[in-house]
């Protein structure tokens, strides 16, 4: 059974490597050739103008930040990373999904799949899980290597211009700090998105040619229908049938941003002493929401769905 | 005898169309059943069903397992090749092999191996850059390697080559079947198996037609090769079919003294495409 669903989870990682590990590298490398680019643009125009002083005056800004400031600074920096990273995953498993139980459809690899001895709640799993946790996992990794890159590339640039990395990168950026925020991010992602990952999961199973717009359309006529309804009772200001799904998608697209439960906003402001751990405290305490439980319930039934159907689909 | 398939009454609708209309079958171990047909008749509805991939009305077991209920179980003593090449493109040869050794407990990966040296397939090699003939040699390989008790082939050689295709009936009586096992084919061109069956399966309209070993049938139809000057005999025999053939008359005739026919002609064992043709005129009310 298990031995099964390792041989699913890398059968995933076979078909997608485009998708989980491909994607992630060029998210770094572009993260870094964009990082490189700026400081050498900087240094060129400030040459170029006659002030080669200026571009050295703004390498040592970073010098002049209390050992506070500086930890704050490449936390953030972690944390804009990772929300980049966040973002690029949630495409990738949308499609991901969609495709997941529709592609071997479509392309008759079906009867192979189903010519071996695995159950179809085993293959819905396999694609669940690998949607949740896996592809999820190797971009925490593949984020790592970015930060040590990034790392790497300030200490070069401060060394050029006769500062000290390890005060400035090494001892106040944290790998472990980094893991932990982009962690948690991921956790709370998967937990938001959840209804979303069933939704799209069942639109891939049921669909007989287009999954993309079963899945996009059927909830938004669904829910102008419903607006309609609340219209039609005088009920103008009534969005909510817009407003819940979307709230989901939005806690799973940046996840970080999660907060504001009780609706207060939150305003980030680095001098009135907010950390990083305070926005991961409030990102954290919106899993306590009954929203998560209901969205849990949803992805499950949607599963149990998919995986029924699953059993009276062939080729399209 | 053990049975490897019982059908009662087993029927299948799309709407209003009968795919299967109450077939009722069994099929035995170590037999070769070929399964013929013209297009739309239902075998390809009838294999489905055997192999758990579509529901249907009425009882089928498959080794004493409810193929729809339980597929996972079945497939452990099954193997299939559909009626197209299907693996997927984006596998490589190693990655199918790692995947079929970790999910199937009956398969034998130095077999496999085996097998696939005697190809020019490599290693690393992914099915998308490999030729139509060559997906099915590695498929082939693939499902030989698995200790199975019955072996579905729905169309295996359509679109290959020439050389493929004797190719891979050769390799599927030499190296697979021995007697412990059961193969169900299939097929457009009978001609190319009808030597291997040892059974035959005629289906019409979701129908069949006829269930017969071909021992029974070569014994109740004869082939007669008959010259102009036995051309009036021979019709008094009445021959189920008749077509010229270099100035002699190629003729069909069932439940015939073989002695009577000794002497208007050659006699021969019929082809089955050619019964195949004759029963269904027989079939139709004239």
């Amino acid at each position: 059974m298990i031995k099964t669903m390792k041989a699913l989870i890398k059968r995933e990682f076979w078909e997608h490597r485009g998708a989980f590990i491909k994607a992630p590298i060029i998210i770094s490398i572009v993260l870094f050739v964009l990082s490189l680019g700026v400081y050498i643009t900087g240094m060129i125009l400030a040459n170029k103008s006659g002030a080669s002083d200026l571009a050295d005056t703004g390498v040592r800004e970073l010098s002049k930040l209390s050992p506070e400031k500086l930890v704050m600074f490449w936390d953030i920096q972690m944390m804009s990373i990772s929300s980049l990273y966040l973002v690029v995953l949630f495409f990738v498993l949308f499609f991901f999904l969609l495709g997941s139980l529709f592609d071997d459809r479509k392309d008759q690899s079906i009867l192979f799949w189903k010519s071996l001895p695995i159950s179809d709640a085993s293959t819905v799993i396999s694609k669940l899980l690998t949607a949740m946790f896996f592809a999820p996992l190797v971009f925490v990794f593949i984020f790592l290597l970015s930060i040590i890159a990034i790392m790497l590339l300030y200490t070069v640039i401060l060394l050029f211009h006769g500062l000290n990395p390890i005060q400035l990168v090494w001892s106040p950026a944290s790998l472990f700090s980094g893991a932990k925020i982009m962690l948690l991010g991921i956790m709370v992602q998967m937990l938001w998105a959840l209804p979303i990952y069933g939704w799209l999961i069942f639109s891939s199973s049921i669909s007989k040619r287009r999954p993309f717009l079963f899945a996009v359309f059927v909830p938004s006529i669904f829910a102008f229908s419903w607006y309609w309804v609340s219209v039609l009772t005088f009920k103008f200001t009534n969005f909510s049938m817009f407003k819940e799904p979307l709230n989901y998608m939005a806690h799973g697209l940046l996840p970080y941003a999660s907060g504001s439960v009780s609706g207060q906003s939150f305003h980030f402001n680095p001098d009135d002493g907010t950390t990083i751990s305070m926005i991961i405290n409030n990102m954290l305490s919106s899993l306590a929401s009954i929203e998560i439980l209901y969205g849990a319930i949803f992805a499950t039934i949607m599963t149990a769905l998919a995986i029924w159907l699953r059993r009276y689909r062939n080729t399209t | 005898m053990t049975d490897m398939i019982r059908a009662k009454n087993l029927s299948k609708n799309y709407g209003k169309f009968k795919a299967l209309d109450n077939i009722n079958l069994t099929i035995g171990k170590g037999k070769i059943v070929g399964s013929i047909g013209p297009n739309g008749a239902g075998k390809t509805t009838l294999l489905k069903a055997m192999l758990g991939l579509t529901s249907y009305d009425g009882e089928l077991e498959v080794m004493a397992i409810n193929p729809f209920k339980e597929r996972a179980k079945l497939m452990e003593d099954i193997c299939f090749i559909a009626d197209v090449a299907v693996l997927p493109d984006w596998i490589k040869v190693n990655e199918v092999l790692d995947f079929v050794e970790q999910t199937h407990p009956k398969f034998s990966r130095a077999k496999a191996e085996a097998f696939l040296k005697k190809t020019k397939l490599g290693v690393k090699q992914k099915v998308k850059s490999m030729s139509k003939g060559m997906v099915v040699q590695l498929h082939l390989s693939l499902v030989m390697s698995i200790e199975a008790k019955l072996l579905v082939l729905d169309e295996p050689t359509l679109g290959l080559d020439i050389i493929y295709r004797k190719e891979f009936y050769d390799n599927l009586l030499n190296d697979y079947f021995d007697h412990e096992r059961t193969i169900i084919i299939t097929t457009h061109q009978v001609e190319e198996v009808e030597h291997i069956l040892t059974d035959l399966l005629f289906i019409k309209d979701g129908r069949i037609v006829l269930d017969a070993s071909m021992d029974d049938l070569t014994s109740e139809y004869f082939e007669v090769m008959v010259s102009n000057e036995n051309y009036d005999d021979a019709m008094s025999f009445k021959p189920l079919q008749s077509r010229k053939v270099f100035g002699k008359h190629v003729m069909l005739f069932k439940h015939h003294n073989r002695g009577e026919l000794e002497a208007i002609g050659e006699v021969q064992r019929p082809g089955v495409a050619d019964l195949f043709v004759a029963m269904l005129k027989e079939e139709e009310p004239s």
